[in-house]
């Protein structure tokens, strides 16, 4: 059972020193003087923050989407995945709909959840829009061309999605996607601060989210 | 073919050993859920499997009567989440198998019906040595797992 291996860009390089960094949270290590906001947050803090990517996709209804204008002054949480997906994306979107549905509408309005497809060829805007209707119908689908989507991941420095055909063991046809498992959260600044990796729950998303959406206000 | 082999040969051999085996406690099923279908027609379930047993075991498939079944295997390197077919599993004895999000999970493509929460999926696992056992596990929505 031999997996398939592809060369590691240099930015996903770059996220394994963001993967092997502990949780803020658990960082009994860090000086006391540290303690501000950001080391009470469950996310992943990214260091140093990354400014907004620039790239315009196609939203699930055929306008154009411009990641930086249309998200700006809000928190963002930016994820790179597909619909054919069996838990790692339907999860994080079920956790993040089910926080945001619990918290007050004025914390919630502020915060925008955008969905980017990496299997443009199944994920249609129809079925983009049906999967997001599925967790909130406020959740942005964004699709476009192959070459769109590897630019906008590039835009925003996460690892390239991958399609990958299984060597054995498949059926005729069938493909997996490799794709970053992180959510990536921008404060309202524009700013990309925190990774959420695959494994967050939905009581680290209840302690954070309202902490993006009022970051500017914490005058961190 | 080379799987179909080995199966046929170790249910020679076990059926050759003492009594005292047959009567070994092999591997059970704990814990399953599936998660209900979000869109189209493809649905993931996991089960936890225990080796009870003295004798080691494996996991050769996955099945269901609702459509065809895999066990694909994802892996999580350096950020990034990757997905193959899982293969066969060993599972030794006092050792358990847990298919959990993110890591393996049965893959449903599901030919008929459209299971919702509250309802359960039959799964029928195929093992080496203990044979098929079917099971039936609840369907819950997506989230935390439990």
């Amino acid at each position: 059972m031999k997996f398939q291996r592809m060369l590691l860009p240099a930015a996903l390089l770059a996220m394994c020193a963001c993967k092997a960094a502990p949780k803020p949270a658990a960082s009994a290590t860090a000086p006391a003087a540290k303690a501000d906001s950001a080391m009470a947050m469950h996310g992943l803090e990214l260091l140093p923050p990354r400014p907004k990517p620039e790239f315009t996709l196609t939203d699930t209804e055929g306008k154009p989407f411009d990641f930086k204008r249309d998200t700006h002054g809000y928190a963002t949480l930016l994820f790179f995945g597909y619909t054919h997906c069996p838990d790692v994306c339907p999860v994080h979107m079920a956790n993040i709909a089910a926080v945001l549905h619990n918290l007050p509408p004025t914390v919630s309005q502020k915060v925008k959840m955008v969905f980017v497809t990496t299997d443009p060829e199944r994920d249609t805007p129809k079925v983009l829009r049906a999967f997001l209707d599925k967790f909130d119908a406020g959740f942005i689908g964004l699709t476009g061309s192959p070459d769109e989507i590897l630019a906008a991941q590039a835009a925003a420095k996460i690892p390239a999605a991958t399609k990958e055909v299984p060597d054995t063991g498949g059926k005729p046809g069938e493909y997996f996607i490799g794709h970053a498992a992180f959510v990536f959260a921008y404060t309202p600044d524009g700013m990309g601060r925190f990774l959420y990796p695959f494994g967050i729950r939905q009581n680290d998303w209840a302690h954070d989210i309202p902490r993006l959406a009022e970051w500017a206000t914490q005058g961190s | 073919m080379g799987d179909a082999g080995l199966v046929t040969w170790r249910m020679v051999v076990a059926g050759m050993m003492l009594a005292a085996c047959s009567r070994d406690a092999g591997v059970t099923v704990s814990s399953g859920y599936a998660f209900a279908p979000v869109s189209g027609t493809s649905m993931s379930a996991y089960v936890t499997l225990v080796n009870r047993g003295r004798l080691g075991d494996t996991l050769v498939s996955i099945t269901s009567s609702l459509g065809s079944a895999a066990v694909h295997q994802q892996r999580e390197m350096a950020g990034m989440v990757h997905m193959e077919p899982a293969g066969p599993i060993a599972i030794t004895p006092g050792d358990s198998l847990t298919l959990a999000p993110g890591g393996r999970h049965v893959m449903l493509e599901l030919s008929s019906r459209t299971p919702a929460v509250g309802d359960s999926v039959p799964l029928t696992l195929h093992l080496a040595r203990g044979g098929e056992l079917t099971i039936r596990v609840p369907v819950r929505a997506y989230g935390d797992s439990p």
